[in-house]
């Protein structure tokens, strides 16, 4: 078992296939609208009209698939009134099913939509990185399905080493908030955070479930 | 999210708070004194403060489980309010039975406990809101809000129970001075609220934001409606203090526009709900 297992993922070769998404929900047997990764299409750009009477665009796309970030300092951990919402010693954040009473406070909080509430159960759920997988040696269902290998998995000093630690790009929040775990390559048409210039063109695949 | 429970939750157990607060006023200033001028605000307080708990419940999906929403006192400050709500509500529940068996030994402890518990609990209600990823409510805005709806009902309340008090009784000494203060407060700290709301919606296009809008106001009809009803209340407060006809009709509909008014607000607050990141 890893001392801090992360996720990666390579922006600029993701190509939105949702493949990790829909290996996700198989894999956990996700009820319809729960959805513990979610692949958002960032996209902007406008026509530019020149002096010259002719015209010319700036489009850009591109895709992040986000999951629970497994954060340094988790807002839906500090935030649950029940402690349902805990932190192993790997990092990893799940829900404990017996003790979470739904009442949706670390949906508030987190700036991901990791938690997802299933109205079924009346509880909380989330991604816990596939930890049963994890504990018999095997990866993510995510990351095994990803393919083209945008999306990776392993210890996250040695992803931070390769990659840097602050590649937190629109519309992903400042990663002060929870100081997130996962590290997100950037894209070549990637805006900054909490930039202006793009918005969400798939909100109803990424918003709370 | 189902916004309606924590609606009446929140402005069951602030109108309870500020009815206490009011009352605790009125003893200290030696207002009221009687005990029958004492007893029924409290009650009326435990009642409030209780039925704000049965409805907090109703927030749960799995109400069941509710003894365990307070094993995070170490960060949670959800943790915290239901610990100290329901503290305060079981102080209230002592100081009646201290009124009602005139323990005059106990009632300066329980009432001094009780205020503590009142005041830490309202603090614990407001952290709640103030999520570093909500930038809608992390503003000065929400503990001015919060503030002035507990002195705005709990000055409505305490003012209906007086002049019901003293329509049923007209031997007793009855002040309005400590509830329509409470009115008069409340509502300049509602004022207070409008200009400190920063409008934040994170620091990008709004477009980016989680904004699951219920509203079915816009935002002019919205704030038309609640100044009306505001007007209305201090209308009606006025007239309770120089009535024309029985003063307790007026003390009713002053304490049901502040109610709808605040009713109108909270639901609007909830809906305002719009956090950073996805």
């Amino acid at each position: 078992m890893m001392k801090r297992p992360a996720f990666y993922l390579d922006t600029q070769i993701c190509t939105g296939c949702k493949t990790c998404m829909v290996a996700c929900k198989d894999k956990n047997d996700l009820d319809l609208g729960i959805r513990w990764r979610r692949v958002v299409e960032f996209t902007g750009g406008e026509w530019a009209r020149f002096p010259d009477g002719t015209y010319a665009q700036n489009v850009f796309a591109y895709y992040i698939s986000v999951s629970c970030n497994h954060c340094r300092d988790p807002i839906c951990v500090q935030s649950c009134p029940t402690t349902a919402m805990q932190q192993d010693e790997y990092g990893v954040v799940s829900v404990d099913q017996d003790t979470c009473v739904g009442c949706r406070y670390c949906e508030w909080g987190c700036p991901y939509s990791s938690p997802q509430f299933d109205a079924k159960r009346g509880k909380m759920t989330k991604c816990d990185f596939c930890m049963d997988l994890l504990l018999e040696g095997g990866i993510p269902a995510c990351v095994a399905s990803c393919p083209t290998r945008a999306l990776q998995f392993g210890e996250l000093d040695e992803l931070e080493e390769k990659y840097g630690s602050d590649m937190i790009i629109a519309p992903l929040p400042r990663s002060s908030l929870t100081e997130p775990c996962s590290i997100y390559g950037s894209h070549k048409n990637a805006r900054p955070r909490e930039t202006a210039a793009g918005f969400i063109a798939n909100p109803e695949e990424v918003k709370d479930a | 999210m189902h916004s309606w429970s924590l609606v009446c939750f929140t402005l069951l157990t602030q109108c309870g708070i500020g009815l206490f607060g009011i009352g605790a006023v009125e003893r200290w200033l030696g207002l009221n004194g009687d005990s029958a001028n004492q007893l029924w605000p409290l009650i009326t307080a435990l009642a409030l403060t209780g039925a704000g708990l049965v409805t907090a419940l109703a927030h749960l999906s799995a109400p069941r489980l509710a003894p365990h929403a307070i094993r995070n006192l170490k960060s949670s400050w959800l943790s915290w309010e239901i610990l100290l709500i329901q503290a305060f509500t079981g102080g209230l529940a002592l100081l009646v039975f201290v009124v009602i068996f005139d323990m005059p030994a106990l009632l300066l402890f329980v009432e001094v406990a009780t205020i503590l518990c009142a005041g830490a609990a309202l603090a614990a209600m407001i952290k709640v809101y103030l999520l570093k990823t909500v930038p809608a409510w992390n503003t000065a805005a929400t503990p001015l809000e919060f503030l002035g709806s507990t002195l705005l009902l709990g000055g409505s309340v305490s003012v209906l129970l007086h002049v019901v008090q003293s329509s049923i009784d007209p031997r007793l000494d009855v002040s309005l001075v400590a509830g329509s203060t409470g009115i008069g407060l409340g509502l300049v700290l509602k004022l207070l609220a409008v200009s400190s709301q920063s409008g934040g919606r994170g620091t990008g296009e709004s477009d980016m934001w989680h904004a699951p809008a219920e509203q079915s106001l816009n935002p002019f009809q919205f704030l038309a409606c609640r100044t009306g009803l505001f007007l209305l209340g201090v209308t009606m407060t006025l007239a309770t203090a120089w009535p024309i006809g029985p003063a307790w009709m007026w003390a009713i509909v002053v304490l049901v526009c502040f109610s709808a008014a605040e009713v109108l607000g909270r639901a609007r607050f909830y809906s305002s709900y719009n956090r950073v990141g996805l």
